[in-house]
């Protein structure tokens, strides 16, 4: 085809649920369009799903107005229904049309597609969401006749027999494309996996070890600090720390990440919010970017729902074809969640009025907002009116638009509050533990108070990088203001707080070591650490620290050098605040070093004491030490509420797992067998019920709360997607499915007749087995509730016939360790 | 023109983890082919189960296939030899877990395909390499069930399969045999609590002879049945009261389980060894006695508990005085010193003396030869524990002769106990009667004879009343009653009544303390007087019975402080007073009876 | 000021009772079942010394009855703990305390019972039945000996590998003895072959108590192949490496063996006990 002079009244890129609902709407409207794909098939990001996944439709009370039909199902019924809709809409659809530059503006855009197409229209809809193109192998040979094939993904690891692979890239996807293509040894593919550095940081514990169990058993070999230099024929020549070595190569696949599409976008002269890797583009409440005529829509724009995604398609075509009276879908759900306030305002009045107000809503676009809003609750508060009580379970983030609240910090008498004024935040510690309420907050003036649920909070610290600095910087004011409690005000931190910097630590890396100066003090954001001291050549464990704790003060203080040591337990996000900051705020006012010091004093007698006392330190404290150290290894240190096994008690009779099946619907939540053992201290597989859990960093449906008695557990809404399984790094989520119902007790025990207690029905055990063979996994998520609900606490314990079994919170197993002969 | 040769052709197929196969196809031009577990080989087979180089297959002329096995192979299930291989049908040759099936091309004409899979393999790790010791439930179900029938439903259905006993008379007859059994199965004697009684040891085969009815207490009428002269211990309606239990827990749970009390098998309690049948002890008897009086207001009986501290003083019946010729018997405590007005005269010590003229009189006689002891009056009885009546005559008479000459000087014996009569003896007007023997060597002047004065013959009035007069023989012993009213020659006897029992509950078993001596006990050397009664006080007895330093130093004598020694429940038909038809006989006495039965 | 640095946990502290350390089911609450079983039992010496029934104490006497119902009672309920250990769900008990009343209660029936028997014993189904129960006893006594000491020596001789660690490495000795065995001569591969089928743990009771497999051909093999050959070297290793590890097996095998052996006594005793004691009741009532 010639390139194009036809003006096209909308071009569309992206065939994914934004761009194909637009191009469903420019269909039904009547308008010229094209909807321009890149691959040889719709909505790619869905397509590429792995086969029979749930697809989810969220949020749930948001409307869908669109041409294509949506409701949760499989990926297959979704993506069969989409194509059927496209069909009957009448979609223009161009195939294989990579679009690499847009330029132009309203009324005239010229689109240059990489075959060298050109495209011209009135407007454009850029819906290519965040993936981008994968970073491409740029050495010479590729593509070259006769030289191994180079691909970027891998559908289906199966498809390959006999053949030697070279997997690129050290990422989770390569190692996952590795170890699928070198599970099955029936294959008898050569898998042989290139990692230009010596270690594989980018990638996830869990991934690691599989990987380098595979490289162990035979089955994948791995070349560390190894780089591809080029491909010849069956072969792909590589640089290796010795020189030069050739590989037999059929087959390259090279994950080595992909670039946003930040850079295409901002080509076409589209401004962003900010420089923030993660920002999002500047949008009008109608798409528009700041090029007129072109509009961003769904992931891209900060979508990542489909439902979003579907309405933004119809919603913007709307826009573009000048239907200015259109309202976003989610007015209504938005009028119903501002109906509480007086006076009545439109929608988008309230919306800036609370972005103007609440600082961690600032830096968050209106839109975003319209999506925060809609779980959110906005409600005005009585002078003296309680928010939340000391206890209560919720972990929603409460924003004051309006007014002020208090805080009771001690409920006294004397009563001593804390008053926290408009614009700030207030509950933000349960955020991320999902924990009970700290304190009573009542409001202190009438207020307007906007409640947002944790997972719109996270989801807000999440995708707006500002807001959640903004969460942070609050937070860590707060705890410094409690450490040093001496009359300082936020004011003074202000500079202090200009220096904070995040830290990621993997787990047993040091952040401070024993007898090195530096005057750095430290704030654990997520994670948690030890503190140990070298005694006599060998560390010592003194203490844990879990998050929220602090440590380095000492050297702000004195400028000593570090007492002890300080290491990640498990990979921790730390504030590190910049010591030479807080010297001059103490140069500055030297009463108040003063009388931190005097405060401070507890830290440093304990410091002092075990200096003093180095040579009594004997095996007993050894033991301790390990113990203690083993026990923080294993997860305990983050855990609320552990299973712990005495092995010296344990006979292994199962009675916990089959308690904890019994309880659960035949489904053991536990491994007593796996696990580690340390000094006949058994950590056996089972939930720790982590202070930060791990499992709801990232759960579509919010299915992870914890409960009333701290419980982390999943609720029936779990829709299967696994998240919590790979997030967890004790691997105490399992997806299964229950079985039936089964025989009584009695008719077992006599007789024998069908599964014993705890045991799923054997039939069905065999036939779920040889169903995983063929079938996607099943698609419950189990993991340990502790037996919410139930009478007797836990059934694991209380089945447990010796004694060996208990559940430790964290207050209790160092003492744990302590007591052990 | 031959056809070209064979071709082989290799068809590989490997099963996936995740099911499916996977096929790979090789041309092996043609052959011969190798086939082993070595690399070089052909076809490479890995598993150990073949052997380095295992066969060859060479292309025949005829389309067939040409074997050479190098080590034992098997096609279609049987052991091949060499040699060529007709392959009018597909061939199947086993190699450890692969199969290798040999046929003719389809696709290709003249190819033959081989074609290589492997058996399925579980490669699936075991979830435990040590499986849980089985057979608690098979073992539990054989032993519950061996138990349970060879020791309740064997038992019951012997029971059920058991006939009655027979009839009361037969019972007796069959419980006579020595070896009593009857037929039927004896499945229930692992029901047995404990050894039988001696006199029941012949039941213990026959469980059923007493246990007539499942879950029904042994009744009394099933006692009764072979017990049949069998007494209540007293009127039912007494004893019942008696053994009333007071009211609590126990007595509600007996009413409930519908046992009565005043059963037999209350007291007579079986499967305790051979010799426990009855309730011997103290608190057999105590159990009702100890507090009778609160059990029945209305009893004579005194309350009697412990032999040493709760018994009463013994109170034997003694003779308080006549009512005409009638004694009048009253029963008084010994520590009240009660008389015996058994109207006689008599004086033990001067009997006893072992000086005076009794004595020398005796030691004179030479049925004596000595002064007089208990013996020479009181004899023993033949069967019994007492002693027999003293007796006039046999016991007296040797001293106190009766004989006298009447008025016709004829030496005569006066009839004792008959006074009209020796008034008219002595008057001549009697039949005359022959001397009674006196004892040898009797040369005591007669009776009367002494005062009066040899040449004087008296008035044959005054010589028949002589008897009578003071100093007379009569005299000696008794109180005479002039009776004016009937003349001059009446005379009357004042009635005597000499006991034969004091005690009515008891019998003191004289023979089994010979080894005492009789004043031990009885004060007769120092009486004068016969009221005077000689029984010992309870104290007496309880310096030895019932006294534990005395038992420890006299084992021998087994004085035993029990109810059974003194008492039996059921005295004998012996036992003298008023009261004696309501008490039965004795177990003793039961079992010797019936001893002498089955004797 | 929200809350403090370390948000405080008032539900896991406050719900529960603190329970830092282990406990054995012997110890539990400070032998609280040890004195309830020793009460128990003193009493019931005490009873029985200070009673003094005619014609000699037994079951039959009020006192007999008394404690037979005790221990009939008893009986009972201490065999529900095969039912109780196994509904898990319902009511708020724990069976750790369910098993130290078992073991401690179980003790005191030796003393109750007897003394309900009134030492009478003889050839019948009542000293049957006694003799039944104190067989349940004393294999219960083992049983709890079994317990104090095997947890131990499993764990011992465990280290930190898990069991299914244990099929895992025996599923890679397979493999790579199997590897090995490949290239090598038809005797050699004979010998593997016969290594590999050998079980890894007895099938028989007997072998499984004595953690030894008769026959084991990895032993075998290790006594058949010549020391000195380099070429054998490598699959001797892997033979004595696998020898090791088979011996770790058979030694968990062993121990977890015994820990549910004695049950195999105890178990179907304790039904026989019940059967007895159902004839031992029904005899005495019905030949009342």
């Amino acid at each position: 085809m010639e390139p194009s002079e036809e003006l096209l009244d909308v071009a569309i890129v992206g065939s994914g649920p934004a761009g194909l609902a637009a191009a469903a709407r420019a269909a039904r409207r009547g308008m010229r369009h094209l909807l321009l794909e890149k691959t040889d098939h719709l909505a790619d990001t869905i397509f590429r799903y792995q086969k029979g996944k749930h697809v989810m439709a969220t949020p749930p009370q948001l409307l869908l107005r669109c041409d294509l039909a949506f409701e949760a199902g499989a990926r297959e019924t979704v993506l069969a229904r989409w194509a059927e809709d496209a069909a009957a809409a009448g979609i223009a659809v161009r195939h294989h049309a990579e679009v690499t530059e847009i330029s132009g503006t309203r009324g005239d855009f010229t689109l240059g597609l990489a075959d060298g197409t050109r495209i011209r229209a009135a407007h454009v809809v850029l819906a290519i969401g965040t993936q981008g193109n994968p970073n491409l192998l740029k050495i010479p040979g590729v593509g070259a006749p006769g030289a191994p094939v180079v691909q970027y993904t891998l559908d289906d690891p199966a498809a390959f027999v006999d053949e030697h692979i070279v997997v690129v890239g050290s990422g989770d996807a390569g190692i996952e494309n590795a170890l699928g293509l070198a599970a099955d040894p029936a294959q008898g593919n050569h898998v042989t996996l290139l990692n230009r550095s010596a270690d594989f940081a980018k990638a996830k514990d869990a991934n690691v070890k599989a990987l380098m169990a595979a490289r162990d058993a035979g089955r994948i070999a791995v070349l560390t600090e190894t780089a591809p230099n080029r491909l010849e024929a069956g072969h792909m020549v590589v640089d290796t720390r010795d020189g030069e070595a050739r590989l037999r190569c059929d087959r390259v696949i090279a994950r080595l990440g992909s670039a946003p599409p930040r850079a295409f976008v901002e080509k076409a002269g589209v401004a962003f919010t900010s420089a923030a890797r993660e920002a999002f583009p500047l949008l009008s409440p109608q798409f528009e970017t700041s090029v007129p005529g072109l509009h961003v829509i769904g992931a891209l724009a900060g979508y990542p729902l489909i439902k979003h995604c579907l309405n933004q398609g119809h919603d913007v075509i709307e826009f573009i074809a000048g239907n200015t009276d259109l309202r976003p879908a989610d007015e209504p759900i938005l009028e119903r969640v501002f109906a509480g306030l007086q006076p009545a305002r439109p929608v988008d009045d309230w919306i800036a009025f609370l972005r103007a107000r609440v600082s961690i809503f600032r830096p968050v676009s209106p839109l975003q907002m319209r999506e925060l809003l809609l779980d959110a609750t906005v409600r005005r508060y009585a002078a003296g009116e309680v928010v939340f009580v000391k206890n209560d379970v919720g972990a929603s983030l409460f924003a004051i638009a309006e007014g002020a609240v208090e805080v009771e910090i001690d409920p006294g008498p004397p009563r001593r509050t804390a008053t926290i004024g408009e614009g700030s935040i207030v509950g933000e510690v349960g955020l991320i533990s999902g924990r009970r309420r700290g304190a009573t907050v009542r409001a202190a003036t009438p207020a307007i108070l906007v409640e947002l649920p944790r997972t719109a909070a996270l989801r807000l610290i999440g995708t707006v990088p500002d807001a959640g600095a903004e969460v942070d910087r609050i937070t860590t004011t707060r705890l410094l203001l409690q450490i040093f409690q001496s009359g300082l005000v936020a004011e003074d931190l202000a500079p202090i707080l200009e220096t904070a910097r995040t830290v990621t630590a993997r787990a047993g890396e040091a952040i401070v070591t024993e007898g090195e100066t530096g005057d750095d003090m430290f704030v654990i954001r997520r994670g948690s650490c030890t503190v140990e001291k070298r005694i006599g050549g060998r560390p010592v464990f003194l203490r844990y620290l879990p998050a929220g704790s602090y440590f380095g003060e000492m050297a702000v203080l004195d400028g000593t050098p570090r007492t002890a040591t300080v290491r990640a337990a498990i990979r921790s996000e730390l504030i590190r605040l910049d010591g030479a900051a807080f010297r001059r705020l103490f140069e500055a006012r030297p009463e108040l070093r003063a009388r931190t010091l005097a405060e401070m004093a507890a830290r440093r007698a304990l410091n002092a004491f075990i200096e003093e006392r180095k040579d009594r330190f004997g095996s007993a404290v050894d033991l301790y030490s390990e113990t203690a150290a083993f026990l923080v290894e294993n997860g305990l240190g983050e855990a609320t509420d552990a299973l712990l096994i005495d092995e010296r008690l344990c006979v292994g009779c199962d009675n916990c797992e089959k308690a904890c099946a019994d309880s659960h619907d035949g489904l053991s939540r536990l491994d007593r067998e796996a696990g580690r053992t340390f000094a006949y201290l058994h950590v056996p597989t089972s939930c720790r019920h982590c202070e930060h859990p791990h499992c709801m960093t990232d759960c579509p449906p919010d299915a992870i709360r914890r409960g009333p008695d701290g419980e982390v557990s999943i609720n029936d809404s779990c829709i299967g997607c696994g998240n919590c399984v790979r997030h967890c790094p004790y691997g105490v989520i399992r997806m299964d499915s229950p079985p039936p119902r089964k025989p009584g007790l009695l008719s077992w025990l006599l007789l024998g007749r069908g599964p014993g207690p705890g045991e799923p029905p054997k039939a069905w055990a065999k036939a779920e087995r040889a169903r995983l063979r063929t079938e996607a996994p099943p698609k419950k998520a189990v993991k340990c509730d502790m037996c919410a609900g139930k009478a007797g606490g836990p059934a694991c314990v209380r089945a447990c016939p010796t004694g060996a079994a208990i559940r430790v919170s964290p207050e209790t197993f160092l003492a744990l360790a302590g007591r052990r002969d | 023109m031959p056809p070209p040769p064979a071709r082989f052709r290799l068809r590989q197929v490997s099963q996936r983890l995740a099911g499916g196969e996977i096929v790979r196809e090789r041309d092996l031009g043609p052959g011969p082919v190798t086939i082993g577990r070595a690399t070089d080989c052909d076809i490479e087979i890995p598993d150990l189960a073949v052997a380095l180089r295992h066969l060859m297959l060479a292309a025949g002329a005829g389309g067939e296939v040409v074997l050479s096995p190098e080590a034992p192979v098997l096609v279609d299930g049987h052991p091949a030899s060499p040699g060529p291989l007709p392959l009018a049908e597909p061939r199947t040759i086993a190699l450890g877990s692969y199969r290798l099936t040999i046929a003719r091309d389809a696709a290709e004409a003249g190819a033959i395909l081989l074609t290589l899979e492997q058996a399925p393999v579980d490669r699936a790790l075991p979830d435990r390499l040590t499986p849980p010791v089985a057979g608690r439930r098979t073992a539990a179900w054989v032993l519950g069930l061996v138990v349970l029938l060879a020791f309740l439903a064997w038992p019951i259905a012997g029971f059920l399969a058991r006939p009655l006993p027979p009839t009361a008379a037969t019972a007796r007859a069959l419980a006579a045999e020595p070896h009593f059994a009857r037929a039927g199965p004896r499945s229930d004697r692992a029901w047995l609590s404990g050894p039988m009684s001696s006199a029941h040891a012949r039941l213990v085969a026959d469980c059923k002879a007493c246990h007539q009815a499942p879950f029904e207490s042994v009744t009394d009428s099933t006692c009764r049945s072979c017990h049949e002269d069998a007494h209540d211990h007293a009127r039912p309606d007494r004893l019942l009261a008696v053994l009333a239990e007071p009211p609590g827990p126990v007595a509600a749970a007996r009413a409930m389980a519908g046992l009565p009390p005043g059963r037999c098998t209350v007291c007579h309690t079986e499967h305790e060894g051979p010799k426990l049948l009855s309730n011997p002890e103290t608190s057999g008897c105590a159990g009702c006695h100890r507090d009778l009086s609160h059990r029945l207001s209305d009893t004579p009986l005194r309350d009697a508990g412990d032999w040493r501290e709760d018994h009463p003083e013994f109170r034997p019946f003694v003779v308080a005085g006549f009512e005409g010729p009638r004694p009048l018997l009253r029963q008084v405590p010994l520590d009240r010193r009660p008389e015996d007005r058994n109207g006689l005269r008599f004086s033990h010590a001067q009997h006893l003396s072992a000086a005076n003229a009794v004595a020398r009189m005796a030691q004179r006689l030479q049925a004596y030869g000595r002064p007089l002891g208990c013996a020479d009056c009181h004899r023993p009885e033949k069967t019994g524990p007492g002693f027999l009546p003293v007796a006039m005559e046999r016991d007296c008479g040797a001293c106190h002769s009766l004989a006298v000459a009447d008025a016709s000087g004829r030496i005569v014996e006066l009839p004792h106990g008959k006074p009209a009569e020796v008034v008219a003896t002595l008057a001549g007007l009697g039949p005359p009667v022959a001397p009674r023997p006196t004892v040898a060597g009797a040369a005591r002047a007669l009776p009367g004879a002494g005062p009066a004065s040899p040449g004087l013959a008296p008035a044959a009035d005054l010589r028949a009343a002589a008897p009578f007069l003071p100093g007379g023989v009569c005299r000696d012993c008794h109180e005479v009653q002039r009776d004016s009213a009937q003349g001059r020659l009446t005379f009357a006897i004042a009635p005597v009544h000499l006991i034969g029992r004091f005690y009515q509950r008891s019998q003191f078993p004289h023979g089994q303390h010979k080894t005492v001596r009789c004043a031990t006990c009885h004060a007769a050397g120092t009486s004068e007087q016969a009221e005077d009664l000689l029984l010992p006080a309870i104290a007496t007895c309880r310096q030895c019975h019932g006294n534990a330093d005395w038992a420890a130093r006299h084992p021998e004598t087994k004085a035993s402080g029990a109810c059974a020694t003194c008492h039996w429940f059921h005295p004998d038909a012996r036992a003298p007073g008023p009261d004696a038809r309501g008490i039965v006989r004795t177990a003793r006495g039961a079992v010797a009876d019936a001893g002498r039965r089955a004797g | 000021m929200n809350a403090p640095a370390r948000p405080s946990a008032p539900s896991t502290t406050a719900r529960r009772a603190p329970q830092a350390i282990h406990e054995g089911f012997l110890a539990h609450r400070r032998y609280r079942w040890a004195w309830i079983a020793a009460l128990l039992a003193g009493s019931s010496v005490l009873l029985y010394a200070l009673d003094d029934p005619w014609p000699r104490p037994n079951g039959g006497t009020a006192l007999g009855y008394a404690l037979g119902t005790l221990s009939a009672g008893l009986i009972v309920w201490l065999s529900l703990l095969g039912i109780r250990k196994r509904r898990f769900t319902d009511g708020p008990w724990s069976l750790k305390a369910w098993v130290s009343a078992h073991v401690w209660l179980g003790l005191a029936l030796a003393i109750i019972a007897t003394l309900h028997a009134g030492f009478q014993f003889g050839w019948n189904v009542h000293t049957l039945a006694w003799a039944l129960m104190m067989g349940v006893i004393l294999s219960g006594v083992w049983g709890v000996v079994l317990y104090q000491r095997l947890p131990r020596q499993l764990s011992d001789n465990r280290a930190t590998a898990s069991e299914r660690a244990m099929a895992a490495a025996l599923a890679e000795s397979d493999r790579a003895l199997e590897a090995a065995a490949r290239p090598l001569g038809d005797r050699e591969a004979a010998l593997v072959r016969d290594a590999l089928a050998t079980p890894a743990v007895g099938r028989s009771l007997g072998s499984r108590l004595a953690g030894r497999v008769p026959r084991c051909g990895t032993a075998a093999a290790l006594r058949a192949l010549p020391e000195g050959d380099p070429e054998l070297a490598p699959l001797r290793d892997l033979l004595a490496a696998r020898s090791v590890l088979l011996a770790r097996i058979r030694t968990n095998a062993r121990l977890k063996t015994w820990l549910q052996v004695w049950l195999l006594v105890h178990v179907p005793l304790t039904v026989a006990l019940l059967a007895a004691l159902l004839a031992h009741i029904v005899s005495v009532f019905f030949y009342w």
